[in-house]
């Protein structure tokens, strides 16, 4: 899906830097899924997801001049996404926003409720087992796990360096064993 | 490496579809290590995947809404924007520029073929003779000359050549005829 995202969006990038409305809201509409999964998965709430989405595509906008193509420009979406979202959950207000439940039109997908039910019961074990996770390390393990980044990537857009993101991908997946583990969870 | 050291490298490529050479070599013969990358695989399955998470079209559609409606309310600062090179008032000033050299050449050389120092002027010195005064044209100008002054100039070289010529019209007369001249005319009149 990374590799499919990039060969879409590279000639929209190049017509959006010059100025392209429309070239960047197909850029909008290809990115936005996985900008929402990320910043849902981080903050636990649906309507903060979103906020932070849009705000993440607004600021790109804002500032593609900013762009300068060494790197993909999806992972520079995910530096402002990630960023926004740091800042949000520094902030206080985000203490009194509680996590809730992520139940979207996608049942036309999944036809059987016995389906429905094991996405919904999967979902909320990511989303709870996130939580537990400190902040840097939740972005790291979301970063390499769901959006299939290099720990190079990743460096670049929490600003850390390589072994550190190794590190904290290291010490997510400990706590995932543990995690589930205790759930009575087994291979 | 040993087997703990191979976990701390397996738990690195927790959700991802291939292995590098090494681990994969370190597995295949290792039970302990490839129960826990077995282990490490079916917890992928429990966290899904990216797309499980997606917001569906009827939410893509309402977002998209939202952030066209704030960029069009923002201003793109720093954003590129195509711009006409020749705008109508950057090629009404270029227009006028050319007139106003154009003008300014066709005036100049006006006022040159009427100036005494204008270099239009022809550059041979020569000489006319009209109503008793001579024109010397030079280089840059005219110059009146009167009849005296005419041949003062001129004389220089051409009153040699006549006296020698009435020199030697005077050697071929004989006295007889030379007396005849003398009485009925003046011998400048001859010369």
């Amino acid at each position: 899906m990374k590799e499919l995202n990039r060969d879409r969006i590279q000639p929209l990038v190049e017509k959006a830097v010059a100025g392209d409305r429309n070239a960047f809201s197909e850029i909008v509409r290809i990115m936005m899924k996985p900008i929402v999964a990320l910043t849902y998965r981080m903050t636990q709430n649906r309507d903060v997801a979103f906020d932070l989405a849009q705000d993440t595509f607004v600021a790109a906008w804002q500032n593609l001049s900013g762009f300068r193509g060494e790197a993909h420009f999806d992972s520079w979406l995910y530096r402002i996404a990630t960023n926004k979202t740091l800042n949000h959950l520094a902030s206080p207000k985000s203490k009194v926003v509680s996590a809730d439940d992520y139940s979207s039109s996608e049942t036309l997908d999944y036809a059987t409720p016995e389906k429905i039910l094991m996405r919904k019961e999967l979902k909320n074990t990511v989303i709870n087992f996130m939580a537990t996770l400190p902040v840097q390390q939740r972005l790291v393990f979301d970063l390499r796990f769901y959006q299939n980044l290099s720990f190079g990537e990743i460096a670049e857009i929490t600003g850390n360096a390589e072994g550190t993101a190794k590190t904290n991908y290291r010490e997510a997946v400990k706590k995932l064993r543990e995690y589930m583990k205790k759930k009575g969870w087994q291979a | 490496m040993n087997c703990k050291e191979y976990q701390e490298e397996l738990m690195l490529y927790f959700g991802q579809s291939e292995l590098p050479p090494e681990l994969a070599e370190h597995i295949s013969g290792c039970d302990l290590c490839r129960n826990f990358f077995e282990e490490l695989r079916a917890m992928t399955v429990d966290m899904g995947e990216d797309k499980f998470f997606y917001p569906s079209e009827i939410e893509i559609e309402g977002l998209t809404v939202r952030i066209n409606k704030q960029i069009d309310r923002v201003t793109p600062a720093d954003t590129k924007v195509v711009k006409p090179v020749f705008t109508w008032y950057k090629l009404a000033g270029i227009a006028a520029s050319i007139v106003l050299i154009v003008g300014m050449a066709l005036l100049g050389d006006f006022f040159n073929k009427t100036s005494p120092t204008s270099t239009s002027v022809e550059l041979t010195s020569s000489l006319s003779y009209t109503d008793g005064y001579t024109l010397l044209r030079d280089e840059s100008e005219y110059y009146e000359l009167s009849d005296d002054q005419f041949y003062i100039l001129v004389g220089d070289y051409t009153s040699e050549r006549i006296y020698d010529a009435a020199g030697q019209l005077l050697d071929d007369l004989s006295e007889e005829e030379l007396k005849y001249l003398e009485e009925n005319f003046k011998v400048g009149d001859l010369l």
